[in-house]
């Protein structure tokens, strides 16, 4: 009964509920794009670093993490192999060398991470063997691949010859020739200034490692299952070996989201005050507009409670109202969007220094979809707090005064 | 002479399906100083005429002439213009503006035409005196009486030395000895200023004062006599 | 009694200040409504002052330690440098350059610096580096890389083959202050040489591509090593006011022009922190344009409700002689003086705030003081009282404001007397 009272009540005034439900409509529809858009940029970013290169998790000689020299190659990798296919949440795997060192061309020199890999395992980890812009992928022993800015750098194309120079396992500097087959280019700028691939058998001879490798890189079937296996290779491997996630290794990253999760409440409660005011401007006037009815009402037997009530759910009815359209408007635009993305080409540069790429895909999460289903009615609700107080503040005497 | 004369003033209203005859073929000659009472049944068109008289609204035929001028024909700014200089008005109720005192309410019309200060003062308190509610200057509308209300909008009517002043049953919200006190003092102004009255009203005693009565029927002129 | 017309401008000036009068009266008839309407307004304007302070202080911030300490606010190139720079693309530092900088009005400080690509080396381990070679001197005055000494001490004048190595890059080469390392590295002339040095201070710039690389020496040694014998890759340039960055610039330019050397301001050379900084800014005033339109529907409904009550009002006003655009004009006013309080008392509150946070920054901790560390930025939250904030806040709501307004006003422009007098 309150319901349909307080339903035919809010369109008396169809213009003045109109408006505020305009502005929670706006609201709705911004912030839901807001919410997604920020969690699609900062889980863009991960995905990036995962699958760029740090993928779900590396396993390697314990210590390793701290120091990254060669010497600390994998001891027993066929026991790492086991431990992996024995693993059913595991989607794929790759062996890796990583070391630093120098690269050099004709024209000039830089340091660079040299990454020895399988070009065919390599191909199911990363998305480095699809961001080829020039050439070819990896397939033999002397090739190496780089990326566009450091051939840009090096002042060097397909078909040319560097130098890398490395320290190798016994401490001596050792160089070798490679031909350049292919250029990638990734979403992560800063990685590409500094990473090079030629395949792990090129590796192992230049570092003087024989058949040892020094990391296995590992993508589990699905994100959810990561710490999972991360606690079932500690348990098989034991203590000589260090089994890293990606939070492990990039901790900045999930950083990142914590810090959206603490700041994106702020915007939420900016908008619902803003729009709090509203509602209380038009739930005041209601109420006093209502004055002579209340008075009759009350003089007839509704109760205190129920007045406050009907004012509650007016207002209530408002908000989930223009919650409904608000998202209901906001769809509408994130499902396109979350399809095409939005292009922050004049940002290019910027976004790839943080790895985010210049194509950013909205992303909804279950906690946005609260946040912004639960805001505007909760808001809708503090507003009618005050109104709804002086609406039962209102005597049957006085009240019939105004009549 | 002639304040304002009509010639076969007809209003219709349509609202698509029906029409309604408000006003039809009213032709009449108001002269300056007269004390009009339009009087008649509601429906009878008085307010009508009154409306177009004063320019509020525009005939569906006809013309009206204020001081030899076709008030039918003119813009919103000249009409308005014209109300403000020439017409002065009294309405049933909610006549003054809430939140000027009133003075400020009947020194309004003088501030839109420009008139300084001092002489505003002047012919504000000139007026209040006259119609003997000098001492509610500071008062605003909401803390004196309905008869003291429509005495303000009286004064406010005539500070601007209109050809002719229109009300619209005046006394339409007052008990009989204040509408009685309140009409009095519309004929002493009538008598002491010349200004030309014409009000509409079914109020018996508004209508024993009138020096000339028109009465309406159905929109047209039943009779018209100078009574005194 | 006479009747004459004044002069018209007393005419106006009086009826102003009586509209004024009516303006302000009719804001308080419904007091409740008016204040939560203002308070509205001021909520919005406080928000955005502060917000904007945050943004616009941050940014000066970052380009001030950032910009100022590695790129400069300008930074004179060799032509082509920024497509490649390597050594190849270096340029004599000659007196006339020296002259040029010299001659300039309005530079504190500039800095000659060689850049080159090596390969360390502790015997043990080998890892690429990045060779920063500075004037010790010249930097104690420019940058602020003497005070993010670790261990050990900065570089002096006397200097002879001292380096200071970033804390990553020592860590990772595994010893201890006062050994020596080994730099390799492709000279000017293309040769290779290598060359032993003292490692005297560890430094954490807090920017970690750095700090996992870079090898601070004396320009002099970074110059004999490279066979660049007086040769720089880069001149930075710090200036008295950021304003002053593109008069500068150009003069440079075209000064330098014959020497094949031109002038770049920080945002061409840092790019990404220009962009970074930009899609901040747009970001927030985006939101910020969201927020005032939020707002703006209230001053809507607030002034669409005052202006329909007293449409009988109105239609008296009119029928005794008001012009519709003089009633235009008193909701105009209303409209006004309701929003310019609000703005004001918003922007007093936000100017108090900021200044707070000026005098007394916020210094982060835990997860947002490693994201600022990331990017070698000193974690705190700074402010600004620059004007623009508040002229830019205020005109903004206002003319929103208005426009959201222009609904009503149209009504009340457009309203007939009787059709005001018989609403209800």
């Amino acid at each position: 009964m309150i319901l349909k009272l307080a339903w035919r009540n809010i369109w008396r005034n169809k213009r003045r509920t109109l408006i505020v439900m305009l502005s929670i409509i706006v609201s709705v529809s911004v912030l839901l794009l807001v919410d997604t858009l920020s969690v699609g940029m900062v889980k863009q970013m991960l995905d990036n670093q995962i699958n760029i290169h740090i993928s779900h998790i590396q396993v390697h000689k314990k210590g390793f993490k701290d120091d990254k020299t060669v010497k600390n190659y994998i001891p027993d990798d066929l026991k790492v192999e086991k431990a992996i296919t024995e693993t059913k949440e595991i989607k794929s795997y790759s062996k890796r060398i990583i070391t630093y060192g120098m690269i050099n061309s004709a024209y000039n020199s830089s340091s660079a991470i040299i990454v020895g890999v399988q070009p065919d395992k390599e191909k199911s980890i990363t998305i480095i063997s699809n961001s080829i812009s020039k050439g070819r992928y990896l397939e033999n022993e002397n090739e190496i691949l780089l990326s566009k800015k450091l051939a840009q750098k090096l002042n060097v194309e397909i078909g040319d010859k560097v130098v890398l120079m490395v320290s190798d396992v016994d401490g001596n500097i050792s160089s070798e020739l490679f031909r350049v087959v292919g250029l990638y280019e990734s979403p992560y700028s800063e990685f590409d200034k500094l990473h090079v691939y030629i395949v792990i058998q090129d590796a192992q001879k230049i570092l003087k490692l024989d058949d040892k490798v020094i990391e296995f890189a590992i993508i589990v079937k699905d994100s959810k299952y990561v710490n999972h296996v991360k606690e079932r290779l500690v348990q098989k491997l034991g203590d000589l070996y260090e089994v890293l996630t990606y939070a492990d290794v990039a901790p900045f990253i999930s950083i990142m989201l914590d810090i959206y999760y603490q700041m994106i409440w702020i915007y939420y409660l900016i908008f619902g005050v803003a729009v709090c005011f509203g509602v209380i401007n038009i739930m005041l006037m209601s109420v006093f507009e209502r004055v002579r009815e209340f008075g009759v009402l009350k003089a007839i037997g509704m109760k205190n409670k129920d007045i406050f009530l009907l004012i509650m759910t007016e207002s209530f009815i408002i908000g989930v109202l223009g919650t409904i359209i608000g998202l209901a408007l906001g769809f509408a635009l994130y499902i396109p969007l979350s399809k095409s993305g939005i292009d922050l080409g004049i940002f290019a540069e910027s976004l790839a220094w943080y790895g985010v790429g210049r194509v950013i895909y909205p992303v909804l999460t279950n906690f946005t979809l609260a946040l912004v289903a639960f805001t505007m009615p909760f808001m809708s609700l503090i507003g009618a707090i005050y109104p709804a107080v002086k609406s039962i503040k209102i005597e049957p005497v006085e009240a019939i005064k105004y009549i | 002479m002639t304040i304002i004369k009509t010639e076969n003033l007809t209003k219709i209203y349509s609202d698509g399906k029906v029409e309604v005859v408000a006003l039809k073929d009213v032709s009449l000659e108001i002269l300056s100083g007269e004390f009009i009472v339009i009087a008649g049944p509601s429906g009878s068109g008085k307010t009508t005429l009154l409306n177009l008289i004063g320019g509020l609204d525009k005939p569906t035929k006809g013309k009206v002439y204020l001081e030899g001028k076709d008030i039918t024909v003119m813009k919103r700014e000249e009409l308005s213009d014209l109300r403000l200089r020439k017409i002065g008005f009294i309405f049933q109720a909610y006549n003054l503006i809430p939140v000027l005192t009133v003075f400020e309410n009947v020194e309004l019309p003088l501030v839109l035409l420009g008139i300084p200060e001092k002489e505003r003062f002047e012919r504000v308190m000139e007026v209040l005196k006259a119609l003997g509610i000098a001492e509610l200057v500071n008062k605003k509308p909401n803390e004196i009486s309905g008869g003291q209300q429509q005495r303000v909008a009286i004064a406010r009517a005539i500070v601007t030395e209109p050809a002719i002043v229109l009300a619209d049953e005046p006394t339409a919200h007052l008990d009989s000895k204040t509408g009685g006190m309140l009409i009095d003092i519309m004929q002493e102004m009538n008598q002491t200023r010349r200004i030309t009255f014409v009000i509409c009203s079914h109020d018996p005693q508004v209508i024993q004062r009138a020096r000339r009565l028109i009465k309406l029927r159905d929109g047209m002129v039943e009779s018209d006599e100078k009574l005194w | 009694m006479k009747k004459f017309s004044p002069s018209k401008n007393l005419r106006k000036e009086d009826e102003i200040m009586f509209f004024l009068k009516i303006a302000w009266r009719n804001i308080w008839r419904n007091k409740r409504r008016t204040i939560i309407t203002i308070t509205a307004i001021a909520f919005a304007t406080t928000i955005t002052v502060i917000m904007r302070g945050i943004q616009l202080g941050t940014y000066d911030y970052l380009i001030r330690t950032i910009a100022g300490n590695y790129s400069g606010y300008i930074q004179i190139q060799s032509k082509g440098y920024s497509e490649d720079p390597s050594l190849r693309k270096t340029f004599i530092y000659s007196d006339e350059i020296k002259k040029i900088i010299k001659s300039t009005p309005d530079i504190i400080a500039y800095a000659p610096r060689l850049y080159a690509d090596v390969m360390i080396s502790s015997g043990e381990n080998s890892y690429g580096g990045i060779i920063y070679g500075i004037d010790p001197e010249i930097e104690f005055n420019f940058s602020n890389f003497h005070k993010k000494i670790k261990h050990g001490r900065f570089l002096r004048k006397d200097s002879s083959y001292e380096v200071l190595l970033g804390d990553k890059l020592f860590e990772n080469l595994k010893i201890k202050l006062g050994d020596e390392i080994i730099i390799l590295s492709q000279g000017f002339d293309g040769a290779l040489w290598d060359m032993k040095f003292k490692v005297v201070g560890v430094i954490k710039l807090g920017y970690t591509e750095l700090d996992n690389a870079v090898i601070f020496m004396n320009l002099k040694d970074a110059q004999e090593f490279l066979s660049a014998e007086n040769r720089v890759s880069v001149i930075a340039i710090l200036i008295s006011e950021l304003e002053k960055i593109e008069k500068i610039k150009r003069k440079l330019s075209e000064e330098l022009n014959s020497k094949s050397l031109v002038a770049l301001s920080w945002e061409d050379v840092m790019v990404e922190l220009k962009q970074s900084i930009e899609f901040d800014n747009a970001s927030g005033v985006l939101f910020l344009a969201f927020l005032i339109i939020i707002v703006a529907f209230g001053i809507l409904n607030t002034i669409s409700m005052s202006v329909v009550e007293r449409f009988n009002e109105f239609g008296i006003s009119l029928a005794i002689g008001f012009k519709n655009q003089k009633l235009v004009l008193i909701v105009l006013l209303e409209i006004l003086f309701i929003v310019l309080i609000g703005i004001l008392l918003g922007s007093l509150l936000g100017g108090i705030f900021n200044y707070y946070l000026i005098k007394n920054p916020i210094v982060l901790t835990g997860d947002f003081a490693s994201v600022y560390e990331e990017f070698g930025i000193e974690p705190k939250f700074v402010s600004s009282l620059k004007p623009r904030i508040f002229i830019n806040t205020g005109l903004s709501i206002l003319i929103v404001s208005l426009i959201s307004s222009v609904i009503p006003l149209y009504r009340v422009y457009k309203l007939e007397p009787l059709k005001g007098i018989r609403f209800t």
